[in-house]
Formats: C-alpha cells, sequence, structure tokens
C-alpha cells in the first residue's frame, strides 16, 4: 500500500473518529465564553480533529519518509519478514483471549497458557515443546515474584474460587 | 540552594536510596541495551513496581531508570551498530566505525564519560537554574499556565517529526482521549458511555504503555531474525591525550546544547544528540573523517543526549509541564507518589526535589561504575533473541497495567492503545504530541476556564499580564518562523537569478 494510501485512509479514519465523537459528545453543554461548559474544549479539539483530518484527506498525504518511532526518534527500518502479519495478529488475539480468561481461569493459569501460545509461536522452530514450555516456566516465576516476592493481588480466577 | 542540595544528597546517600538508585541504573542499563522498549515505555512498565515505596526513593529510582536506557543504548550502538534506543543511533555513525578500527573501547569509554560529565553538568544546572525559575514561576496565574501550554503545543507541531497536520491531528486526539471520564468542575460525565470505568477517565500509565511499550513489541514482530553480534575485541577503555584534546569541546558544546534542547517543548535526549552531530561536523576542520570513527562523533552527541534528559526536567520539576513523552510519565509518576510538581513543589517537598536533583548526580556516578566494567554483560545480554524476550515483556506490561488499579478494565486499555501504537507508527504519526496532549489536557481546559472567569468576558484583559503577552509573542514566534524559510528561499533564488 502507497504512503499516499495509506495517509488517505488515516485521515478517513480520523475523521470517522472525529464525527463519531462528536455525535456522542453532542449533548454536552457548550456554556458561555465567560464559564465554559464541559463541552467546550472538548467539542473544540474534536471539530480541530475533523478539520485536520478533512486535509489530510485532501492533501493524500503527509510528510512521507522514515516512519516516526513512538516519541523519540527514528530507528533504522528493516522490511517485515514474511507471515509476520498473522504473527502479530495471533499475539492480539492470544493477548485478547488471555483478559476474556482471567476472571474464570484467574491469572496464573491464563498467563501460563498465553506464554507458553506466545514463546510458540516466535520460536525458530515453530511450536517448539521446549519454547513452549520455556513460556510456561516464565509465568510462573512472574507470580512467584509478583504475587508471593511483591505482594501484588492478581485474580486468582472463579474456577478455583478466587 | 546549597542547603537544599545537600539535603537531598543526604537523602540519596541513605542506604536504601542508594540501592534503589543503583538498581534503577542497572535496570535502565539493561533496557537500554535491548532494542525496541525506550525509556518511556521502560519507566511506564516498571512504574506499578515502585508504587510501594515511599515518594523519594520511587523517584530516584525512576530517575535511576531513565538515565540508565539513555546510557545503554550506546554500547550496543559502538560494538554491533544497533542502537538500543533511537538518541543513540548518532552513535553509531562513528562509534561502530572506532570499534571496527579496533578502537571499541575508547568509544565506550568516552561514551561513557562524556555522558557522565553532560549528566552531572546538567545535574548542576538544574540546581542553578531552577531556584531563579521557580521565583519567576510563582507569579504565574492561569493565563500565563495557559498561554505557556498554548507554547509547547505550538513548538511540538513545528519540531515533530511528522507533518504538522499529521502532528495537529495527535494533538486533538490526545486532548480529546483527555476529556474522557468526568469533567472536574461541572462533574459531567464525558464520553464514558455509562461504563464507570471511565468515570476517572484513562489512565496516563496505561495510554504510555500501550502506545509506547505494546504498540514497539508488537512492531518488532515484524522482524524476529536472530541478531548477529560479532565478537569485537575490547581493549583499553580510557581515551588518549589527543582523544581528549579532540573531544574536551565536543563535550561542552553537546552539554550545553542537549541541555538548551532538553528545556524546550518536543526536545530532549534524540533531537539533542542529531543536532549535536550535525553542530560538530559542521565546526570540525576536516567533516571528511566523520562516519570514519571520527571520536568527537561519539563524545558531543554522548553528551547532547544526556545534558538533553536533564535538560528536560527542568519544565517539569519548576512549572510542572512535561516537554516529552518520558517527562510525561515522570508527571504521573510524581503524581502517583502525591506530589504535585510546579512552582510550589520545591516548597512542599523540598526532599523531593533536591532528592531528584542529587539521584541524578549519583546516578550518573552509579552508571559510570556500571557500564565500563560490565560492558562484558551487557553485549551477553544482546545475544538472547528477540523471540525469547517478548512473551516476558509482553506479561510485565500486563501485569503492570493491572496493578495499576487492580483493575482489568487497564488491561484491555492497554491492549487498544498497543494496538493505536503500532497501526500510527504504520502510518507514519508521531506519537509523542500525543501523549503530551493528553497529559496536558486537563489543566489546559483548567486553566482556560479559569482564565476566562478572571477575565469576566473582557479580552483586554490579557493586555494586563505581561508574562503572558510575552509567551503569546513566543507563540507567534514559533508559528512564523519555518513560513519564513520560504520566503528565504525566494529571496535567495532572486538573487541568484539577479547575479545571472
Amino acid at each position: 500500500m502507497s504512503t499516499a494510501v495509506r495517509t488517505t485512509l488515516s485521515g478517513i479514519a480520523f475523521l470517522a473518529f472525529g464525527i463519531a465523537s462528536l455525535y456522542v459528545g453532542a449533548d454536552l453543554e457548550m456554556g458561555s465564553v465567560l464559564v465554559p461548559g464541559p463541552g467546550a474544549l472538548a467539542k473544540a479539539a474534536l471539530w480541530g480533529l475533523v478539520i485536520l483530518s478533512i486535509l489530510l484527506v485532501a492533501n493524500g498525504r503527509g510528510k512521507s519518509g522514515i516512519a516516526a518511532s513512538p516519541g523519540e526518534g527514528t530507528l533504522p527500518e528493516e522490511p517485515a519478514e514474511r507471515g509476520s502479519a498473522v504473527r502479530i495478529a495471533v499475539t492480539i488475539a492470544s493477548i485478547l483471549a488471555f483478559i476474556l480468561a482471567v476472571p474464570t481461569l484467574g491469572f496464573l493459569l491464563s498467563s501460563a497458557v498465553l506464554m507458553a501460545v506466545l514463546a510458540g509461536l516466535g520460536s525458530e522452530k515453530p511450536w517448539s515443546p521446549m519454547a513452549m514450555l520455556g513460556g510456561l516456566l516464565t509465568a510462573v516465576a512472574a507470580h512467584i515474584l509478583f504475587v508471593k516476592a511483591l505482594g501484588v493481588p492478581l485474580p486468582a480466577g472463579s474456577l478455583w474460587g478466587g | 540552594m546549597m542547603e537544599g542540595l545537600l539535603a537531598g544528597f543526604a537523602s540519596v546517600l541513605q542506604p536504601q536510596n542508594l540501592l534503589f538508585s543503583l538498581l534503577g541504573a542497572f535496570i535502565g542499563t539493561m533496557i537500554g541495551v535491548l532494542p525496541g522498549i525506550g525509556p518511556t515505555a521502560a519507566i511506564a512498565m516498571l512504574l506499578p513496581l515502585t508504587l510501594g515505596l515511599d515518594p523519594v526513593t520511587a523517584i530516584i529510582m525512576i530517575a535511576g531508570i531513565y538515565y540508565g536506557t539513555c546510557y545503554g543504548g550506546s554500547t550496543t550502538a559502538i560494538l554491533v551498530n544497533i542502537p538500543g534506543e533511537a538518541q543513540s543511533v548518532v552513535t553509531c555513525i562513528d562509534g561502530y566505525q572506532m570499534a571496527r578500527n579496533g578502537r571499541a573501547g575508547v568509544a565506550i569509554g568516552m561514551a561513557a564519560i562524556a555522558s557522565f560529565i553532560a549528566g552531572t553538568l546538567g545535574a548542576i544546572a538544574i540546581g542553578l537554574v531552577s531556584v531563579p525559575l521557580i521565583n519567576f514561576a510563582i507569579r504565574f496565574g492561569p493565563p500565563e499556565f495557559f498561554i505557556l501550554m498554548a507554547l509547547g503545543f505550538a513548538v511540538l507541531l513545528v519540531l515533530s517529526k511528522a507533518s504538522p497536520v499529521k502532528s495537529g491531528i495527535m494533538i486533538c486526539a490526545g486532548l480529546a482521549l483527555s476529556f474522557v471520564g468526568q469533567d472536574a468542575v461541572t462533574g459531567v460525565p464525558r464520553f464514558t458511555f455509562g461504563m464507570p470505568e471511565l468515570l476517572d477517565g484513562i489512565s496516563v500509565v496505561t495510554v504510555a504503555m500501550g502506545l509506547f511499550g505494546l504498540g514497539e513489541v508488537l512492531h518488532n514482530l515484524e522482524r524476529l531474525q536472530a541478531r548477529t553480534v560479532d565478537h569485537v575485541p575490547i581493549k583499553n577503555l580510557l581515551p588518549t591525550r589527543e582523544d581528549w584534546r579532540l573531544s574536551a569541546a565536543p563535550i561542552l558544546r553537546g552539554s550545553g546544547l542537549g541541555f538548551l534542547i532538553g528545556l524546550l517543548p518536543g526536545g530532549g535526549a534524540t533531537l539533542a544528540s542529531f543536532i549535536s552531530y550535525a553542530v560538530e561536523k559542521h565546526v570540525a576542520k576536516d567533516p571528511s573523517r566523520f562516519g570514519k570513527g571520527a571520536i568527537e562523533g561519539v563524545a558531543g552527541p554522548e553528551a547532547a543526549n544526556n545534558a538533553g534528559a536533564a535538560g528536560a526536567f527542568i519544565p517539569l520539576l519548576t512549572l510542572g509541564l512535561p516537554g516529552n513523552p518520558v517527562t510525561a510519565i515522570l508527571l504521573s509518576a510524581l503524581v502517583l507518589h502525591g506530589v504535585a510538581p510546579g512552582p510550589l513543589m520545591i516548597e512542599k517537598n523540598p526532599q523531593i526535589f533536591w532528592g531528584v536533583v542529587a539521584s541524578m548526580y549519583v546516578g550518573n556516578v552509579m552508571l559510570l561504575v556500571l557500564n565500563l566494567p560490565l560492558v562484558g554483560v551487557w553485549v551477553q545480554l544482546l545475544r538472547v533473541p528477540y523471540r525469547v524476550l517478548f512473551p516476558s515483556l509482553i506479561l510485565f506490561m500486563l501485569i503492570g497495567a493491572y496493578s495499576i488499579n487492580n483493575n482489568l478494565f487497564d488491561v484491555v486499555m492497554l491492549l487498544v492503545f498497543g494496538v493505536a501504537g503500532y497501526v500510527l507508527r504504520k502510518l507514519e504519526f508521531d506519537t509523542a504530541p500525543l501523549i503530551l496532549a493528553f497529559v496536558l489536557g486537563q489543566p489546559i481546559e483548567l486553566a482556560l476556564r479559569q482564565s476566562l472567569m478572571m477575565s469576566r468576558g473582557a479580552p483586554e484583559f490579557l493586555l494586563t499580564r505581561p508574562i503572558a503577552l510575552g509567551v503569546l509573542a513566543a507563540i507567534v514566534m514559533v508559528i512564523a518562523l519555518p513560513m519564513l524559510k520560504p520566503a528565504r528561499r525566494i529571496i535567495v533564488q532572486a538573487r541568484a537569478a539577479s547575479d545571472d
């Protein structure tokens, strides 16, 4: 996908986000110049977002070139490996599944499964049992460190009466 | 000032604080060595661990982590041409060439010494500049703070790596997100969708950890190929007399330049290192040496990035205004520990204010002690493949997000902002303006409301506020300067045409 197309699509996404947020916050009062209401600056920011998104779409492209590293500069970019999109999608889906599982299975079991999946996903030979065992042990070690040593209260899970 | 600084040192030099300073510097250097997780994500990830500590100890440890990450990246930049952090990118250019020329030890030694000198000068400068600035800032009212924050946004627009339109979008989105939750003045819920978890707003730590931590991990999953770490012999770490002669001026220039750049909103360590390299190349008698192992190309930028990190503390400690994502996280760390940074901090929490200043100096000593003897350990750490590391990093962030409020909702938010961070990076958006706008959203709204009430509806009210007017003039200048560039180009072209 070219930079111009990506920029246009991002402009459309932010435009949709701005319009949807303005719709959600339509009831917020603007107040007066002397006493601005809770909606005054919020709506101003959202209108700013809408106008700038339109500008971005109209331009078709922002300043292209090196991708911005979050916050603090740029690191040299290398092309993505083949199959990396699947790897990223599985990682995101696994974290989502972990969030859904925690209330029932508890943090220890859910994180053990998550770690085994992520370690298997990343291992040189995909789904290597040794790597998955390593992931599992990482979860146990983290549980000992955070729950036993540091006293962080992580959920035990309703299945175990937590 | 001396009294306060001595009290700060007395506090930092207590065994417990010294231990946590060392621990912070060690963890920071370790993270700095690893490519991928920068200081912002590192502090956001480790913040929950400091919740059980007393505020002074916690802030000292966080400062150690910050300095450690600034420091650690240079070792790998020199030895294997992989910058641990963005601010070490410049060090790769000449540092790696020095290593290839058999001078890896001297390059590492000079990077450590330059960082130490700059960090020390930076800590002294903070002590010197802060008190007069605080005495001045005490006179600030809501209009001054509002206009100062607006100046921050204007500078961000100009300095951001992305286009001004994209940066503007990030600022507006950050502001909009900051308004999620109960309105501080009227109590009206805004954009909460009836969810009680959103009434208190979205946690800054979760947003930062998502955008800068999880987003970065997802980005790194695009490339899991093992790094090849060649064996580079590290002999003498101490620079020669000639190295000192060449490096003394770049270190001093880098320290001064870095400190000043650190003061700017959107400035900080990375920008400082890039500008220092450009300056050194410009003033060098033989610029062709740069890129082939010139020691000035290591000394200047390394000094600048540490001084830049120190300078960025000034607006945070004196005005309570963060200028970059790292200080935005530090602000939330201070607030989490019940400390409100700003002009009154030195009066209300002198032990923390001077403790932070003293910890910078002590942290730099720790780093010098750590970095040189442990070079071998950091190189070994680099040999651990990312495929082994990333599951642990994700687990650490999940636990960190959960422990903020003992709530899974923050973990959901972490995932949302992690995906957003990854996508925004792919779309070439700079997320620094978003996090700054997110942190400053509530204060800027409150300052605006108070200013309007103070004005009683009369806009000429601003004319009676000389400081506010001065800052307003600065905003106009910041916005106008880039516009002058094309104008200059037109003049140059016109002159060239007339010469023809």
